[in-house]
């Protein structure tokens, strides 16, 4: 059954080979190029079939897969926005973008936050560990993404400035309050914010404050750095020095964003984010695999699909043993 | 409007290709018909609709690309569990899918696999492709296609059933 058995201008001069259509699939096709693949694909019916399985085959790989609209619906949508005064186009666009805020911020507060007994009338110490990595509102709206088995003490009220007890890792999407200053301890440092978001991890050695936005004062009694958007400080604990890197890590936060973005990592480094993030323990068994690098972007996938992308790519395989992950030879 | 029927599939996976985005792209094709229809009145459309049609998407669709790259820096970072992204990949059919094209990739010349995977798991346009590896963009449109042509000869049958299943499963 073919649907289109008139064409008005043809686009024969546009001959249809692999490169066209890998361009067409890859997203980089001209509208030109793109109108002359559709003629192409509704030609025959066995072009029709090729279409479809190589269009699915191509994006079986994409975290959102292709499903067709319903059109009905689509046309109704198109005619009421068609037939009312002009005005509807805007309340349209406003109202389904309020109305996705508002279910989200419904849901993060239900779901999220669960602080033990608050007394209105006297501030309490909250104290909040979780075994996954959880994120939590504070009172003045600030939100904190809380990695699994990291521990956080806050006053359920705050007065005349906002502090914040850290053990373990963290990032932070500060409200700006002038006159409230937000202050993170962790062990003797401190980290005071001016109104920002940035994360902080550490590990036995060093202490990392990774800045995304805004800006962020760490110190100790001694002595003090300012770390701006797109700028990471180390405390180094056995020298107690600060020093400050120009870059700031994205892959820092993949614990909260679930997005990977490695750029010719190995696959030590690779490993240690997947492991934070998945809350799972990867080991590399043969030590010379450890040295191997690694390009790629995940966002927002499922481990296993990322397992199996890196072992194809290194030529490596891996091993689920109990509750870990394994990389080894092939 | 009998352009909508005739046209609008098409467009929608032309809108996904770039977008990567089924409902991202039927937005976006939705407004262009609003469009169209709220042009012909006004200026006389010297191109045919269905050009005017596949343009207009097109640059909507660069447009909406250039502005999340923006949006990726001013970047809200909340933990979404979005369901509806696991689903497909939950879906056996699915994972081995994956699993066989991946090892058909596996079997391309190097030049061409580096080229592929950057382009699909390192997310690069053909021109950052092009102008990291210090090729032309031709030869990255030809080394494209030759990886889709061994993605069409390594498709097996059992790859083809496996798709159909799929496919009538997320229908």
């Amino acid at each position: 059954m073919l649907k289109h058995s008139y064409m008005k201008e043809k686009f024969s001069h546009i001959i249809i080979t692999e490169a066209i259509l890998a361009k067409y699939f890859a997203g980089e096709a001209t509208p030109e190029e793109a109108m002359a693949v559709d003629e192409w694909r509704y030609l025959t019916e066995s072009n029709e079939q090729e279409f479809i399985t190589l269009f699915e085959a191509w994006n079986a790989t994409n975290k959102q897969p292709f499903t067709n609209a319903n059109s009905l619906e689509v046309w109704d949508e198109i005619q009421s926005v068609v037939h009312k005064p002009k005005p509807r186009l805007f309340t349209l666009a406003k109202m389904s973008v309020a109305a996705a805020a508002l279910v989200f911020i419904a849901c993060s507060v239900v779901y999220f936050f669960k602080p033990r007994s608050i007394n209105p009338k006297s501030t309490t110490l909250v104290s909040l560990t979780c075994d996954t990595t959880k994120q939590i509102v504070l009172p003045d709206n600030s939100t904190i993404g809380l990695v699994a088995n990291s521990s956080l003490k806050y006053d359920s009220i705050f007065t005349t400035c906002r502090n914040i007890y850290l053990d373990g890792d963290a990032y932070f999407d500060v409200t700006s309050m002038a006159d409230k200053p937000f202050i993170v301890n962790v062990d003797n440092i401190q980290v005071e914010v001016l109104g920002t978001a940035f994360n902080i991890s550490k590990n036995d050695s060093t202490l990392l404050t990774t800045v995304y936005q805004g800006k962020v004062a760490m110190y100790n009694p001694q002595k003090r750095i300012i770390i701006s958007a797109g700028q990471t400080g180390i405390y180094n604990k056995h020298t107690n020095s600060f020093s400050l890197l120009p870059s700031a890590d994205k892959n820092e936060i993949s614990y909260i964003t679930n997005c990977f973005y490695f750029e010719n990592n190995d696959l030590q480094t690779v490993a240690n984010y997947l492991s934070k993030a998945y809350n799972k323990k990867i080991l590399i068994n043969d030590p010379e695999l450890s040295s191997l690098r690694l390009s790629a972007v995940f966002e927002k996938q499922p481990l296993n699909y990322i397992l199996d992308v890196i072992t194809t790519t290194l030529d490596i395989r891996y091993e689920q043993v109990h509750n870990e992950i394994h990389f080894t030879k092939k | 409007m009998q352009y909508f029927n005739e046209y609008f599939e098409g467009l929608h996976r032309y809108a996904y290709t770039m977008l990567k985005d089924a409902d991202e792209a039927k937005d976006i094709v939705q407004s262009v018909f609003v469009q169209l229809w709220e042009k012909k009145d006004i200026l006389q459309i010297k191109q045919s609709a269905r050009s005017y049609l596949y343009t207009a998407t097109h640059n909507k669709c660069l447009n909406s690309i250039r502005d999340q790259k923006k949006r990726k820096h001013h970047q809200h970072l909340y933990i979404t569990d979005n369901a509806n992204s696991y689903n497909m990949q939950k879906s056996i059919e699915a994972k081995e899918i994956r699993k066989e094209i991946l090892v058909a990739m596996n079997a391309l010349p190097e030049k061409c696999r580096n080229i592929f995977y950057k382009n699909r798991f390192e997310e690069k346009t053909y021109a950052e492709i092009a102008t990291e590896l210090e090729i032309s963009i031709k030869t990255v449109e030809s080394q494209m296609g030759k990886a889709l042509s061994v993605l069409r000869t390594t498709l097996t049958v059992t790859t083809k059933i496996l798709l159909l299943l799929w496919l009538l499963s997320i229908a």
